[in-house]
């Protein structure tokens, strides 16, 4: 039972990681269509910033993420307009801006702190979390209500506020949308802002957890396209349903097999839903 | 010969010897012809210049009293920690001897060098950075990390002739006669580590190996099934994990469900280490750690010093009291010039190397590789930094290269590893049944 708890526990906090990166990057493709690779270094560039301010400078750890959340949205901002808004939705040309800016956050981040040894970033919350025989770290812990938290918020803002909904409706039809007066240039700037903070909560939360370097945006890039493909490119009640699918899909085989087979199964997996499910497990953008 | 403005004064036409279209062009002519032979002479020589270049014999870099060594290993990677911090023991060692007027060697004194390049551990980096310091630098050694690295480096390096010590004494092979391991042992020393265990901790019957699934991994559970099996200690768990792990609470979870009383880490790179010590403690594990080695400072980072008492591992600080005074005034020193910085073997392993290769070419009275080598070889005892050492390792590698000192036993104790024992692998093995255990462990994860 010990056993199925803490796999379940496990689970719950792949699910939560891998919706907290993945959320992101559907959104940016639900409004943007642009298929941005650089969404793995904005999370690199989070849990950089927290190393910096937390483990370096020593401020209070949710300052630190805080903070990692503001300078990660802000760089998504800069990037759409210097960047994402020439690709004017051509899926081809913003993939290629992209993987152009992947390399230039990369050496960017090297140029100033170097490669060397992978940075530490210390648990701020070390303590062991009991829940009856099963246990972690509550620095652990708290990614999973920190992800519900921010899904929500994110909920909220694209059904409650105007400026929401004027994104979703960018998303689902831009023509009728711009009929209406919606701006689809501010509406790119405001999906581009949201989706990098995203990345950037994700990076500043796991930076306690995994290891902190230049290329670590890398390996989590592809898991999150295969969520969001998974779940309907632009859908983000799909992606979060992906995002439960695979975390709880990659722990269990982890556990049992081997971490390099649940990443094969993964992509097998995406492979099949694409080839009977086109649009994903519940469809594209949402309307 | 014509000058370049008298050439292109005929290429251009004339400039004041008006526009006749007849000479302009018997002009051009001539200067076409001029153009094309000073270009053919121009070519010749570029040519000549360019074959001796590249056919004389390259001057070896100790002809100018300097002398360069190699150091070919991941300054930047997960296996950083396995590189980094072994230039801070080599520059202490660079200091000492050039500081001291450099090396004599025969009759000659030498400067040395050493030229660092950074493979991340990868291979394909590893070999475009011996090709470099072979070929252009002139390094006449070279030290390196070993693993994934040596299969890709040996064959250039074994065409080359180049002494190369490793630290990985797995990598020794018949087909590679200038590969040395004179200072780690790894990982002929995990079962060293766990017949201490088994001795000192009776009641500890059942272990986990947790280690990547790579050449250094693999060798380390390899080793490690042995020592466990020749010290009748059940082993429960020892699947690799992959390279690209990530989140090592899956893996720790399947571990620790076997009910282990001994956790061993094999050789898993020291960010590896940090994480899934971390994911044991978390999860509620108690017991016995072992491990070829530590980053104690990034593990201590994410758990507790007091849940590391009594970890077993095989490498002392230099400031134990057990060890030479040199080795505790070395600490010293780098303690002085690294102040914050965790020791580990890796700080004073690359420059045990190149005490051994100074040991050797003193002895060849000469730097240069082949006979830095064969004076090594000849020689019965070799000064390891745990004292004198003999060469092993023909009947498990196939050469004799792997330097074998009476090898320590450490303990965390208090939050630093000390010397509590010392077992000498030859007579590991010399036991009944340990290398019939050790060869059936080797052929069973294919190291054999």
């Amino acid at each position: 039972m010990e056993f199925i708890g803490q796999t379940i526990l496990n689970g719950l906090m792949t699910s939560s990681f891998y919706a907290l990166i993945a959320v992101g990057l559907s959104l940016v493709f639900g409004v943007m269509h642009i298929v941005n690779f650089a969404h793995g270094e904005f999370y690199m560039v989070g849990a950089y910033t927290v190393w910096v301010l937390y483990a370096k400078m020593h401020w209070p750890f949710f300052m630190a993420v805080a903070v990692a959340i503001a300078v990660v949205g802000l760089l998504g901002l800069i990037s759409e307009r210097l960047i994402f808004r020439q690709a004017e939705g051509n899926i081809l040309s913003g993939f290629i801006m992209s993987v152009g800016l992947v390399f230039i956050l990369q050496v960017a981040v090297v140029k100033i702190w170097g490669l060397g040894k992978m940075k530490p970033v210390p648990a701020a919350y070390p303590q062991v979390l009991d829940l009856g025989g099963i246990s972690t770290s509550w620095q652990r812990f708290i990614v999973i209500p920190a992800t519900i938290l921010l899904l929500v918020g994110l909920w909220s803002f694209l059904n409650r506020f105007k400026i929401g909904r004027a994104l979703r409706a960018a998303a689902m039809e831009p023509d009728a949308a711009k009929l209406q007066g919606v701006s689809v240039k501010k509406s790119a700037a405001v999906a581009m802002l949201l989706g990098s903070a995203m990345a950037g909560a994700a990076g500043a939360l796991m930076a306690p957890i995994m290891s902190v370097h230049p290329y670590m945006g890398h390996s989590v890039v592809w898991t999150a396209f295969v969520v969001v493909i998974v779940g309907g490119a632009g859908n983000i009640k799909g992606t979060i349903w992906a995002s439960l699918f695979f975390g709880f899909l990659t722990t269990i085989i982890t556990t049992l097999l081997d971490s390099t087979i649940a990443n094969l199964v993964n992509v097998l997996v995406m492979l099949l839903i694409l080839a009977i499910r086109p649009q994903g497990l519940t469809g594209y953008a949402e309307h | 010969m014509l000058k370049g403005f008298e050439a292109e004064e005929i290429i251009t036409g004339s400039r004041e010897r008006g526009n006749d279209p007849r000479t302009s062009t018997l002009n051009q002519v001539k200067g076409g012809r001029i153009m094309r032979k000073n270009f053919i002479i121009a070519l010749a020589l570029m040519l000549v210049v360019f074959i001796a270049a590249f056919t004389a014999p390259p001057p070896l870099a100790a002809e100018s009293g300097v002398v360069k060594i190699g150091f070919n290993a991941p300054l930047s990677g997960p296996a950083a920690a396995w590189g980094l911090p072994g230039m801070e023991g080599v520059g202490i060692w660079l200091e000492d001897v050039n500081g001291s007027g450099g090396l004599k060697i025969g009759n000659k004194a030498y400067k040395v060098e050493i030229v660092k390049y950074d493979n991340e551990g990868v291979g394909s980096k590893a070999l475009l950075g011996a090709r470099k310091l072979v070929l252009e630098d002139k390094v006449v050694a070279m030290l390196m990390l070993g693993g994934a690295t040596s299969a890709a480096v040996q064959p250039f390096l074994t065409k080359n002739k180049i002494i190369t010590f490793v630290l990985i004494a797995s990598d020794i092979t018949k087909d590679r006669p200038y590969l040395m391991d004179v200072t780690d042992n790894f990982p002929t020393y995990h079962p060293l580590h766990i017949a201490y265990i088994g001795e000192t901790y009776p009641d500890a019957k059942t272990a986990a190996i947790l280690s990547q699934d790579d050449e250094i991994g693999l060798a380390a559970i390899a080793w490690s099934e042995a020592g466990f099996e020749a010290a009748g200690i059940d082993v429960a768990y020892s699947k690799p994990f992959g390279m690209e792990t990530t989140d090592f609470a899956p893996i720790v979870t399947a571990a620790l469900a076997t009910k282990p009383a001994i956790l061993s880490m094999g050789a898993s790179y020291p960010e590896f280490q940090a994480l899934i010590l971390e994911q044991a403690y978390t999860q509620g594990w108690k017991g016995i750690i072992t491990s070829a080695c530590w980053d104690f400072k990034a593990i201590t980072a994410k758990v507790p010093v007091e849940w590391m008492e009594g970890a077993v591992s095989g490498f002392p600080d230099f400031d134990d009291p057990k060890l030479s005074k040199a080795q505790n005034a070395f600490y010293k020193t780098w303690q002085g010039k690294y102040p914050g910085h965790g020791f580990s073997e890796i700080v004073w392993e690359y420059m045990g190397a190149l005490n051994v290769w100074r040991f050797g070419a003193e002895k060849a009275g000469s730097v240069e590789s082949e006979k830095v080598f064969a004076a090594l070889k000849a020689s019965k005892s070799v000064p390891h930094e745990f004292g004198p050492g003999v060469w092993w390792g023909a009947d498990t590698f196939g050469q004799d290269n792997l330097l074998v000192p009476d090898w320590p036993i450490t303990e965390i104790r208090s939050g630093k590893p000390v010397i509590v024992d010392r077992i000498n692998l030859i007579e590991w093995l010399a036991k009944p049944g340990n290398n019939d255990i050790l060869n059936k462990s080797l052929v069973k994860w294919k190291m054999k």
